[in-house]
């Protein structure tokens, strides 16, 4: 009987839930809900899309880097994970999914590139497992993925960001394609944890700054959208747009 | 005795250790000619052909079923389309004027303008994925396309593809690269008389034609030379592309060289500001069949292109400091014109235009 109890609650304790890292998207101090429209610049605006990969994610602790341990699931492989904020799941919210308990009274930082390493972002997507073979972040004239992808809507008018690697292209004909891109636009992020539980925020307002959105359709870096696309890019290197709270 | 006996074991044995080899594809080529370059990921075969023809004449591939590679690619326009520009599953017009599938499998990039497009895998993901606008629209309706394909024809048909019956995206986009490398045209009238080296088979006025468009005073043969017509050429013993795109003049918006922010050709990929304006010079084999003519359709005839190349460049094109050296514009009686006409009209192959091994599956 004992020895029983015992084993239940050791296979109890070794299935006990792993929390998660929950990720939040907001505007300044306001979440924003994917169900709900939210207001910009005095107009109302709706999420057609709102998903961005994350990968080489890392938490510092003790003054030292170790990757941030990561389950394989449809939005997970290998370390890679897909951020689908515009898919509502009411009781699923959105978070990275941790194959182990971090204890994040340790932890002094998070880092993460938003975006795919370049290796994974050019080959073939129609081989890639979840979630690399999604294709509504296929890049194909770039030769790779959209490493964010927001597209909203005020009425009639259209406005998107999507983020990748562009210039992709070998330097000449004898070098093999896939050499670094001209712009790779990887970005890598690290927010401060000062050792507190918390969740990733993801901030609309400091991405958005500067722009006229109502005026302009936003930047897909193709052809000629590049003052949208050099704001945006200013905006991402030079603001805390990702927090933790 | 014993020997009959052991004979008869050998038989067994050879007949029952061979495998069936997948039959090694059988190009039809003229003879000399090289194969075309084939990704080591995706070797022809007759059976990838075969579904690759299938789903290329099928409307269930795009997401609203309403459309297929061939409505865009007709085999009687040398598998181009007589529009300026294409129109996706939604109505939506493109921007760029419908290729001519022709000798495909040989080209050095894919597209008007991209140096990145090698293989015809790459570029299919193009035409089935892209969303602005879509052309098969398929992103959103991913599964639900899939499931048309899950029949027990179509089943048999990868499985003889791939070894596997499972449909996925990927297959799809091999045996449709497949199908289309496949679609090969080495017998027009010019290839009659030059390679089989019948007299007969060019009038005098295409010869003539022929003459001019070899001559250094019209330079066709620059960038529309080679075996194929087009210098972005490569085959199994040649892979090195040379990045031949050209700016033909066609635009200067702003004096200085500058095509429509809409469309700048290869500037838009490379971001490199020597590739404002330049796009690929494509095969010219069938190009009487495949107008209207440039990456916007916006040539409606081959009399209008030989004046814009005569002219060197179109309206405030001529002076755009961009410009090919090739297209210095030059100086054409009406009767060289209709012999290059004539000339460009002998490229044309009516195999290759009413081939039954391309056309809609019974």
């Amino acid at each position: 009987m004992v020895a029983a109890c015992v084993l239940f609650l050791t296979s109890c304790s070794r299935h006990q839930a792993i929390e998660p890292l929950l990720i939040q998207v907001q505007q300044g101090n306001n979440q924003v809900r994917c169900t709900a429209p939210f207001e910009h610049q005095g107009r109302i605006w709706q999420f057609d899309a709102l998903k961005w990969y994350m990968s080489n994610i890392e938490v510092e602790q003790a003054g030292r880097w170790r990757p941030l341990p990561l389950t394989n699931n449809s939005y997970q492989q290998d370390g890679i994970a897909l951020i689908e904020f515009d898919v509502c799941r009411p009781e699923q919210p959105l978070k990275l999914t941790l194959a182990a308990t971090v204890e994040w009274h340790n932890i002094s930082a998070l880092s993460f590139d938003l975006g795919l390493p370049f290796a994974i972002n050019h080959a073939n997507p129609l081989q890639q497992p979840a979630p690399i073979n999604r294709a509504d972040m296929f890049w194909s004239w770039q030769l790779g993925h959209k490493f964010l992808r927001l597209d909203m809507r005020s009425g009639d008018h259209n406005w998107g960001f999507h983020l990748g690697s562009i210039g992709c292209l070998s330097t000449s004909a004898v070098r093999a394609p896939h050499s670094a891109c001209k712009h790779p636009n990887l970005f890598r992020f690290e927010v401060a944890t000062a050792g507190r539980q918390g969740r990733l925020v993801f901030d609309l307002e400091p991405l958005l700054d500067g722009l006229n959105l109502a005026t302009d359709s936003g930047c897909r870096f193709h052809g000629k959208q590049a003052q949208s696309c050099a704001q945006l890019l200013a905006n991402l290197t030079e603001h805390a747009i990702f927090k933790w709270q | 005795m014993a020997v009959k006996y052991a004979c008869l074991v050998c038989v067994i044995l050879t007949v029952g250790c061979s495998k069936p080899q997948p039959e090694s594809y059988h190009w039809q080529l003229p003879e000399g000619f090289p194969a075309p370059y084939v990704p080591n990921d995706n070797p022809m075969s007759v059976a990838k052909v075969t579904l690759g023809r299938q789903l290329f004449y099928d409307r269930n591939l795009s997401a609203d079923a309403t459309i297929a590679c061939a409505s865009c690619h007709l085999q009687a326009f040398a598998f181009a389309e007589p529009r300026a520009t294409s129109k996706g599953a939604t109505g939506e017009p493109l921007k760029r004027n419908a290729l001519a599938l022709v000798n495909v499998a040989y080209n050095g990039s894919l597209t008007w303008a991209h140096s990145g497009l090698i293989h015809i895998e790459q570029q299919l993901l193009i035409p089935l994925f892209s969303e602005s606008p879509p052309e098969m629209g398929i992103v959103g309706s991913e599964a639900k396309v899939l499931e048309r394909f899950n029949t027990s024809e179509y089943h048999l048909l990868f499985e003889q593809a791939f070894d596997a019956p499972e449909v996925s995206f990927d297959h799809i986009v091999k045996a449709l690269a497949s199908f289309v490398r496949s679609l090969l045209s080495f017998d027009s009238a010019f290839d009659k008389y030059a390679y089989q080296g019948l007299d007969d088979a060019m009038t005098d006025s295409a010869i003539r034609g022929m003459n001019l468009f070899f001559s250094e005073r019209l330079e066709c043969f620059h960038c529309h030379g080679g075996f194929n017509f087009t210098q972005s050429s490569k085959h199994e013993a040649q892979q090195l592309d040379l990045r031949p795109f050209h700016n033909i003049g066609l635009f200067n918006v702003d004096g200085e060289g500058a095509y429509p922010a809409v469309d700048r050709g290869l500037i838009d990929v490379s971001l490199a500001p020597r590739d404002m304006g330049r796009f690929r010079a494509p095969t010219l084999r069938n190009v009487a069949k495949s107008a209207p003519y440039m990456h916007d359709g916006s040539l409606a005839t081959l009399s209008d292109v030989i004046d814009v190349y005569a002219k060197g460049g179109r309206g405030e094109g001529v002076n755009s400091p961009l410009k090919s050296p090739f297209v210095k514009g030059f100086v054409l009686s009406s009767e060289e014109k209709q012999d290059l006409i004539a000339f460009l009209h002998s490229l044309t192959d009516e195999a290759f235009l009413t081939n039954p091994a391309f056309a809609p599956p019974e």
